[in-house]
């Protein structure tokens, strides 16, 4: 009989608590970064993790680049050469699909992008492998930024505005060219051809972190051309790749406050 | 001392080798030259009641990424429709040429070409009694509704000037199976058809990909074929390149 009194004087405390947490005075708003689309959404990132997409897999092979040699292959050998550097320089790494699960490639575009805007990653790379062009290719969306979200007050938060599915990367783009400026630096820095674009590409358009498709291509450079399989051109990709994402931590860090002095 | 039989077929059988690779060489230049002619047959022959006139046509380069505009002197139906549907056709021919910057192989690539007035009205909305309505409807239905409107547009809203259309460009299927895989041929293929649309159809606002009557996720592997897309200039300059 003593249970139902005890549970209701409980549900009490917690309310009265609740309510009082809520009426604490909120940190003003960071008057250097005003609700930009990019502000709000570094505070969400996890700042050491970094999800990778080799393209394909499973019954959908991708572009066939050679005799015996298939696009699903090259992105994955990629995948694990880059989950390698990422892992060295302090990153988690989510890949979409890996060796173990290749049973289970055949995930539509539509759940790796869900299995990538679950993890709130601080990067997301698309890869892919073409015989067209040379060297890198780098590409972002094509869809228009998003427009910056509207201040709705100091003490209000801003209006829940729901993000369709179809351009979930118009929140991102900002931030996924400002990316592509830093692996484009890194790919120079490693005298690795670089062509950047834009284009219309799931899961790419669905992704809700800053999100680039890298697309390797074959590199002539001089003479002969080194071919997408040659290990070690994959390596110094991979080797750039995680420079770039490690300059693009940096960047996306929230300096910190300054320190105060005692009068 | 050889006998003379022998003599003889030494002779017979030389002069039936020689005549066995004169019919081989012929051979060879018949099937040469019948490949030759089907690929000179590629570009569409101009309709002999148009009159010929200027059009562009947005070519895209594979080897710096670009879309350039070029003027081509040809003769075109008049009607919107077909009219689209022959330019968008030598668009791809051009495109399976042997010198092509942007090389995909010849055969027929797009099936029909649909204009739909805009704004399109839902299928259950009232007063959609007539045949456009219903066409429009279908249109609709097979862009995956509210879906994949939300992409790059809304169907249903008044178009940015009065008369605006949607196209709806059927693309045939071996011409997406056998069309370069990669995300910059794939990109490029779609930009110049828009490119084109938007140079020589003012109205058309927005344009919707099937292929084999059906929406297709991608054209081979990479370009997105479900959204809609915006019809603008896609004119560029060679992509950036740092090294």
């Amino acid at each position: 009989m003593l249970v139902a009194p005890a549970t209701i004087a409980l549900m009490l405390t917690i309310a009265v608590w609740t309510l009082l947490g809520s009426a604490q005075p909120q940190p003003p708003a960071n008057p250097a970064t005003p609700h930009s689309p990019a502000a709000p959404a570094i505070a969400q990132m996890n700042l050491n993790l970094v999800v990778l997409d080799p393209a394909h897999g499973g019954p959908d092979a991708g572009a066939i680049l050679g005799t015996n040699v298939l696009e699903k292959d090259i992105t994955l050998a990629m995948a694990m050469r880059l989950r390698a550097a990422l892992g060295a320089a302090g990153f988690t790494v989510v890949a979409t699909r890996d060796t173990n699960s290749d049973p289970l490639a055949a995930l539509s575009t539509d759940q790796r992008a869900a299995t990538a805007n679950r993890t709130h990653a601080l990067a997301c790379i698309v890869l892919h492998a073409t015989n067209s062009g040379s060297g890198v290719h780098i590409y972002t969306s094509a869809l228009p930024p998003s427009d910056p979200v509207e201040d709705a007050g100091d003490d209000l938060p801003p209006p829940f505005a729901p993000v369709p599915w179809e351009t979930a990367q118009s929140e991102s783009v900002e931030q996924s060219l400002q990316l592509t400026s830093d692996i484009r630096t890194a790919l120079a820095a490693g005298n690795l051809p670089v062509a950047i674009g834009k284009a219309s590409l799931r899961p790419l358009d669905n992704l809700m972190c800053p999100a680039v498709a890298v697309e390797l291509a074959p590199l002539a450079t001089t003479g002969d051309a080194t071919p997408v399989t040659d290990a070690d051109y994959q390596q110094r990709v991979a080797g750039a790749l995680a420079t770039a994402l490690q300059a693009w931590r940096a960047h996306a860090v929230p300096p910190a406050p300054p320190t105060q002095v005692p009068q | 001392m050889i006998p003379r039989y022998q003599r003889i077929l030494f002779w017979v059988l030389a002069g039936a080798s020689l005549v066995l690779a004169l019919v081989l060489l012929r051979g060879c230049e018949q099937a040469r030259e019948k490949l030759t002619r089907r690929r000179d047959e590629t570009p569409l022959a101009a309709p002999v009641a148009a009159p010929s006139q200027t059009v562009r046509l947005a070519l895209a380069n594979d080897a710096d990424g670009s879309i350039r505009l070029v003027e081509r002197n040809i003769a075109l139906p008049a009607e919107t429709t077909a009219r689209a549907h022959a330019l968008l056709a030598r668009l791809i021919a051009e495109y399976s040429y042997k010198d092509s910057a942007h090389p995909i192989e010849s055969g027929p690539a797009v099936d029909d070409v649909f204009l739909l007035d805009l704004p399109l009205h839902p299928p259950n909305s009232a007063g959609s009694t007539t045949e456009a309505d219903d066409n429009a409807a279908a249109a609709l239905e097979l862009s995956g509704g509210a879906q994949t409107s939300a992409a790059s547009g809304d169907l249903t809203a008044e178009p940015s000037v009065p008369g605006g259309q949607l196209a709806v460009v059927n693309l045939d299927g071996t011409f997406a199976d056998h069309h370069p895989s990669g995300i910059g041929p794939e990109t490029l293929t779609i930009e110049s058809i828009i490119g084109t649309l938007y140079e020589n159809f003012p109205r058309i606002e927005q344009v919707r990909f099937l292929v084999d009557g059906r929406p297709r996720e991608t054209l081979n592997g990479h370009a997105d074929l479900l959204r809609i897309y915006p019809v603008v200039n896609t004119e560029t300059t060679p992509a950036q390149e740092a090294h």
